[in-house]
């Protein structure tokens, strides 16, 4: 079968790793691929095909993998999907940039986070996402909600996220705080009464 | 140039960086040093620097996981805890059962995380209970016990599974910034799209935030909202404002009206909650009763008691007197957030809030809503006038209001005399025009206003366009069909040429089950109704008009006049009509305690029934089952008793001979009879229901549903049958049987052959119990009452059909025999003349397009019968289903014995319409489509593929398939090379004298068949498949093959590879055929004469193809596909990929009129139109066919 031919520098023990690692960030990579994907290109652009795309390009770059302490596992995947949609995306409409999150398309990665906890604290996290994703909604700029997304939601931390994002880790902070900074307006000042 | 502002801000963002990377960097306790050694540093920034620290904090709030510190009890006294509802406020609420009733209740509690609460919560916490106590309104919680278990106090109420007003605003402004931007659908729908979305995330909607939902910035254009939106919120706000009169009328004035705190359940039910800050006056002293919080209220969340944006402005005065009037107040900033869709006060703090809401006027309604109409806009401000005296002086009249706006009335806001005679000309459209004749002369103003009315228009085209959407895809209430149509109606008008989107919509309008009440009778507790044979419909109940003393009775209607006529002789109990027609009841006697057949015509007792105890009689006005019942020609009665010896028991006795049939010994709170008098169903208060054979007492089955106490219970025809030949129609076979609990499940089985075998299970939205249950006269669909609605369910696939609510209790039912009506009887809670009724509900399964229902799994591929009167199908999972054309009732649905893919098996009618074949990998199989019987069975056969019927005519059942030497191995189309053993094509006569011995084999050939035809007149095969030794030089082959001379008539070779495996599609009557290359719409697929193999069109594409192709089923624009007719550009109809897949689209009858699809998505069912009906109902909806 075509899967051994092309693994020859991986071991078996190494194939594995990386599917269990895949299959453990496989839901909320798929999660954020969705959230990223136009619904206008669905279909022909889906998130499922990228996701196999970037398990292929994760096999042939496990060797040169940056290490734990330079970026998390996970984040190293989402980085491969992300390139990967890049990637497909130009291929899909050559000579055009791929368009940033559309404001609903953040919820995708939101409601996600809101699984496996008691329904109580979920309950209450779905009204505080409510808020805050339209506070999100609000921003202007995709690249603050990105930012917001990689390093609050996605958990990653400013280097990985400079990593992704391609610019420099005190870039990255810079960028955070701005994107902190214009969110603090749109949150409604009941919700920020509240919470203090 | 850079100017100095933004210079500085780049300065304190560069700055703001290095804070947060140090921030994130450093252990959480020395991260306060940190900020303040920044915010020393730089106190320009500080702000910016604090801020960014706090909606870090926010936003870290929607992301991680926080640990639950507190586990759930399992049970507070006789409640057993099930699972936490989601719940912001103080305490915690459970989902729980209460025992031993079954009872689904919700049990709130006042401890917080493992602590125990505060005095003022205590206080806070028994104030509810008291306000609750108070009250008994139908809108209003009611409070069902109060207890304590260790140092938790808890109390109970029913559990509303349902959303707020709040969560709603946040659905509708969800759903309008996600794209569909425009009007909104109504409340009850965005109710069951939050619960969707709630189901969807696993999460609860019950119980919305505390908090006001922030300002909608997305949505920054101003709103358009749908007639149905904003006549479900007043009609919503009317029946809280009453709920709140009704409150106030007990003096309990709530304080907290706000859109959190009222509530929409599955049924639609509006509901007031949480009375937590409520005032209670005592009436003999005037003064507060409810001192604790009055008395402390620093302990209340912000200095008054309330929820800060929605205070009136009386109560930030600690002092102030507080009366009905804030809750008028607290009505005005609900109505004002539900039309606006953000809140009428919002401010960064308390104290701007309180200047905001004392001083400030909201911003006109106007500038978030286009279409707010007028009077609503009037209503609004009047009640939130900063002036308790300018406001509605109780919210009664507030509710008085909208009801006068909801009816067209004039309100009392607006006096003008042009409003008036507006109103007035719409309900006198006749005398409107004349007037307006005389005064035409004199109009200078119109044109300005036609001006106004183009744009508003405009608006409201988007808005009916969503509005049909909405109805489309929600779960359909009744009468949704109405209104769907008058939109379309209005739309077309407005059309010029063909809108693939309003096509969509309208033919939406024209599929799907719909209700309409077609009469009610009025002033009668019903407890029991039937439909005789001729429609006739006979009712037994109390009749409870106020001038007459209440008197049990029954009465008989002849489904036409406007009157019932009386019946004398009636008592309580079973109503039916004999065979003969003549009506009947089982009266059981509360006072003698007898129990008595009553012929109702004459009137006489046909017999007495002798008691071997005492009867245990039913109660008049209760929703409980009733512990007599009857089959519905009275030949079998069935009671429940309690033996001289005090054992319970269910006894039975033949209604026709009067004499004892069985006594079986047990307990039951339910009792139901097989139509035929076969089988009894009894169900316990445990949940378990038992079966036994009526004739030999012996026990046929045991089942267990839910542990709660089973309510109801229904036997109906099973439409479906085994395949085990020669297995006789045993009774358990024939009925299928249903029940109902009071935790609101429903479950239906198949009785037979072996054990009995679920097919439905259910549980309501609502936690209430299920009342009535009725099953379809083709068994394929329920009927089921709770609490304010009936549901129609189809049993195998469990797909719901409609909801039609009722306001009352709906516990009888009876269906006429064709199925299209349904008579329910109602009690009512609080016995009211005008709300009891017995409704006579036309249902129309289909307005141009039938549905079609019975499958348990997806339908897969559909056909017409040649003869015309049957529609036939198999499903996914190997089901055969067979429905008369004309009425759409299922004949049955069958079980195959054996199949691998349903493109594999091979169905077919018998020439006289009575039997249908069935033949796929090893076997076939023939059924009486009338009994169910299974006549005959073929096994042996070698394993074959792409098996194909035809049954010409009588004794000639040709099957044709592709299959390999050896019996035992499968003619795979994959594995390229030569392929041992050899490719062969075989033809059977199963009626044939040796019907298992092929009568033709096609050897010398090595095609790998992948699809094959059969001309309906049996005599010519085509074959389609790849030839060639490798995938390389693999190349499509088709050919036909004359079956009388086992010739090839024609054969097609592509050059190169020719496509992929395809599936072959044939007219209806075999003369043309088209190859569709599977995966693919728009394969290079000629079009080709049978008999001689010339090509017709050298590309054609279609799903389905009509005769001669005049009507056909292509693919239309964005994954749609249309039904096509010649000569005609546009599509007569186009299917929406949410209805339908377009993997399978079904078939083309022979007559070029009917089309017969799927479903659709994850439904079952199948739909089946006629396309001159179709065309004729476009054209009537003004859509120009």
């Amino acid at each position: 079968m075509a899967f051994a031919a092309s693994d020859g520098d991986l071991s078996l023990s190494e194939v594995l790793e990386l599917v269990r690692l895949f299959e453990a960030h496989r839901p909320r990579l798929l999660a954020m691929l969705r959230a990223r994907i136009d619904p206008a290109l669905e279909g022909r652009l889906g998130a499922d095909a990228i996701l196999q795309e970037t398990f292929l390009v994760a096999r042939r770059r496990w060797a040169g993998r940056p290490g734990a302490d330079e970026m998390s596992p996970y984040a190293w995947l989402l980085w491969l999907a992300r390139q990967c949609l890049f990637d497909a995306w130009r291929r899909e409409r050559p000579g055009r940039e791929i368009p940033w999150p559309g404001p609903s398309s953040s919820w995708g990665s939101l409601e996600l986070l809101a699984t496996g906890t008691t329904p109580s604290v979920a309950a209450r996290r779905v009204e505080v996402q409510a808020l805050v994703r339209r506070a999100l909604e609000g921003l202007e700029k995709p690249a603050d909600r990105e930012i917001i997304e990689l390093i609050d939601f996605e958990g990653l931390s400013a280097r990985e996220a400079a990593t992704i994002l391609g610019i420099a880790e005190n870039a990255a902070n810079v960028r955070h705080f701005r994107a902190l900074k214009r969110l603090r307006v749109l949150i409604p000042e009941s919700l920020r009464q509240e919470v203090i | 140039m850079m100017t100095r502002t933004e210079s500085r801000d780049d300065e304190g963002d560069v700055l703001g960086g290095r804070l947060l990377g140090e921030w994130r960097d450093a252990a959480p306790g020395d991260r306060a040093a940190i900020l303040d050694r920044y915010c020393d540093a730089y106190p320009v920034y500080a702000e910016d620097f604090r801020g960014m620290v706090e909606v870090g904090w926010i936003v870290g709030l929607a992301a991680p996981a926080i640990p639950e510190p507190d586990p759930a009890p399992q049970r507070l006294g006789v409640f057993r805890i099930e699972r936490e509802l989601p719940h912001v406020g103080m305490g915690r609420i459970y989902e729980a059962v209460q025992e031993p009733l079954g009872r689904r209740v919700a049990v709130k509690t006042i401890r917080e995380g493992g602590r125990r609460a505060s005095p003022e919560a205590e206080a806070k916490f028994l104030n509810e209970q008291r306000a609750l106590a108070r009250l008994h309104h139908t809108h209003v919680v009611p409070i069902f016990a109060a207890g304590r278990d260790g140092d938790l106090q808890y109390f109970a109420m029913p559990h509303i599974d349902g959303a707020s007003l709040s969560r709603l605003v946040q659905t509708a402004s969800s759903l309008a910034s996600s794209g569909s931007s425009g009007p909104t659908p109504s409340l009850a729908e965005l109710a069951q799209i939050t619960r969707d979305r709630a189901d969807a995330q696993g999460v609860c909607p019950e119980k919305a935030e505390s908090t006001p939902p922030g300002p909608v910035r997305a949505a920054t254009a101003a709103a358009t909202h749908s007639r149905r939106y904003l006549r479900s919120v007043a009609s919503v706000l009317a029946t809280a404002a009453e709920a709140l009169q009704h409150a106030h009328e007990a003096h309990v004035i709530h304080r907290d009206v706000k859109p959190s705190n009222l509530m929409i359940d599955g049924a639609e039910h509006c509901w007031v909650i949480d009375f937590g800050l409520a005032s209670l006056r005592n009436e003999a002293r005037g003064v507060a009763d409810a001192e604790a919080v009055h008395a402390t209220p620093d302990a209340l969340t912000h200095g008054g008691a309330g929820t800060p944006p929605y205070m009136a402005p009386e109560q930030f005065d600690r002092d102030g007197t507080v009366d009905a009037r804030a809750d008028v107040w607290g009505l005005g900033v609900t109505l004002y957030e539900m039309l606006a869709w953000r809140p009428a006060f919002s401010g960064r703090s308390v104290a701007e809030l309180r200047e905001k809401i004392r001083g400030e006027e909201p911003i006109p309604l106007g500038s978030h809503v286009r279409n707010v109409p007028r009077d609503l806009a009037l209503i609004c401000r009047k009640a939130m006038q900063k002036d308790p005296a300018r406001r509605y002086p109780s919210a009664g009249e507030f509710a008085a209001d909208l009801r006068h706006w909801l009816a067209g009335r004039p309100t009392s806001v607006r006096h003008s005399w042009p409003r008036r005679a507006s109103l007035w000309a719409r309900r006198n459209p006749g005398w409107a025009a004349v007037v307006l004749l005389l005064l035409a002369a004199g109009w200078g103003a119109v044109a300005a206003a036609a001006i106004e009315r183009d744009r508003a228009r405009a608006a409201e085209r988007v808005g009916r366009l969503h509005e049909l959407q909405g109805l489309r895809l929600a779960t359909h209430a009744a009468g949704w069909s109405e209104v769907a149509q008058a939109n379309v109606r209005a739309l077309a008008a407005e059309t010029s040429g063909f809108d693939p989107l309003l096509n969509i919509e309208a033919f939406g309008c024209l599929f799907g089950v719909d209700a309409a009440v077609a009469c009610e009778f009025k002033e009668f507790t019903c407890r029991s109704v039937a439909v005789g044979p001729g429609g006739e419909v006979l009712m037994g109940g109390v009749t409870d008009a106020p001038t007459n003393r209440e008197r049990l009775n029954a009465r008989l209607w002849d489904g036409r006049s406007p009157q019932a006529v009386e019946l004398c002789g009636a008592g309580l109990g079973p109503v039916g009509f004999r065979g003969d027609g003549t009506p009947i009841q089982l009266v059981a006697d509360p006072e003698r305690r007898t129990l008595t057949l009553m012929d109702l015509k004459q009137p006489r007792a046909i017999h007495e029934f002798e008691i071997p105890g005492t009867l245990e009689v039913p109660d008049p006005r209760g929703e409980a089952s009733m512990p007599v019942a009857m089959t519905p020609d009275g030949s079998v009665v069935g009671a429940r008793i309690r033996r001289q010896d005090g054992t319970p028991a269910l006894m039975l006795w033949s209604g026709t001979s009067g004499r004892s049939l069985q006594i079986l010994p047990g307990e039951f709170d339910a009792v139901a009879l097989a139509p035929d008098g076969s089988l009894v169903a009894a169900g316990d208060s445990h949940g378990d229901v038992r079966v036994w054979d009526v004739e030999s007492g012996a026990s046929v089955a045991q089942i267990a549903l839910a542990e709660a106490r089973i309510t109801t219970l229904a036997f109906g025809r099973n439409p479906r049958t085994s395949h085990d030949h020669g297995d006789p129609p045993t009774p358990r076979r024939r009925w299928q049987l249903a029940a109902g609990d009071a935790g609101s499940t429903i479950g239906a089985w198949d009785l037979g052959p072996a054990a009995p075998r679920q097919r439905l299970r259910r549980s309501n939205d609502l936690a209430y119990e299920v009342l009535g249950l009725a099953f379809s006269p083709d068994g394929t669909w329920l009927a089921s009452g709770s609490r304010y609605a009936i549901h129609l369910t189809d049993v195998a696939g469990g797909e719901a059909l409609i909801r039609i609510p009722t306001g009352d209790y709906p516990v009888a039912f009876a269906l006429a025999p064709d199925g299209r009506r349904l008579v329910v009887g109602s009690v009512a809670s609080t016995p009211t003349p005008d709300r009891n009724s017995v409704r006579v509900v036309d249902l129309e399964f289909g307005r141009g397009v039938r549905s079609l229902h019975g499958f348990a799994t997806r339908p897969d591929r559909a056909f017409v019968s040649a003869g015309g009167r049957l529609v036939f199908a198999i499903s996914q999972s190997f089901e055969i289903g067979v429905w008369d054309r004309a009425t759409g009732q299922a004949l049955g649905i069958f079980q195959a014995p054996d199949g691998r893919f349903s493109d594999n098996a091979g169905v077919a009618v018998s020439p006289d319409e009575r039997r249908i074949a069935f033949a796929s990998h090893r076997t076939a199989c023939l059924w009486d489509i009338g009994t169910g019987e299974v006549l005959r069975t073929w096994s042996g056969l070698p394993i074959g593929y792409c098996d194909k019927l035809a049954w010409p005519e009588e004794g000639r059942l040709i099957l044709i398939r592709a299959e390999t030497t050896d019996p035992e191995t499968p003619p795979y189309v994959g594995g390229w090379g030569p392929t041992q053993p050899a490719r062969v094509c075989a033809l059977y006569n199963l009626l044939g004298p040796d019907p298992t011995t092929p009568m033709r084999a096609i050897r010398d050939f090595n095609v790998a068949i992948t699809s094959t035809a059969l001309t309906p007149d049996g005599k010519v095969a085509i074959l389609d498949g790849i030839e060639g030794s490798s995938r390389e030089d693999s190349r499509r082959w088709v050919a036909a093959i004359d079956l009388a001379s086992g010739r090839i008539v024609w054969r097609h070779r592509s050059a190169g590879r020719w496509g992929s495996p395809s599936n072959m599609l044939l007219d209806p009557r075999g003369r043309l055929m088209v190859g569709l290359v599977v995966g693919r719409t728009d394969g290079p697929n000629p079009l080709l004469e049978v008999a001689t193999g010339a090509i017709v069109e050298p590309v054609f594409s279609c799903y389905a193809m009509g005769v001669d192709a005049d009507a056909l089923v292509r693919p239309a624009e964005d994954g749609r596909s249309g039904i096509y007719l010649k000569g005609r550009r546009d599509p007569i109809l186009l299917i929406h990929p949410d209805r339908l897949p377009m993997q399978a689209v079904g078939a083309f009858g022979v007559d070029g009129r009917s089309f017969v699809g799927m479903g659709g998505g994850a439904s079952t069912a199948l739909f089946l139109g006629d396309l001159a009906e179709i065309r004729r109902r476009l054209s009537r909806l003004g859509l120009g066919w």
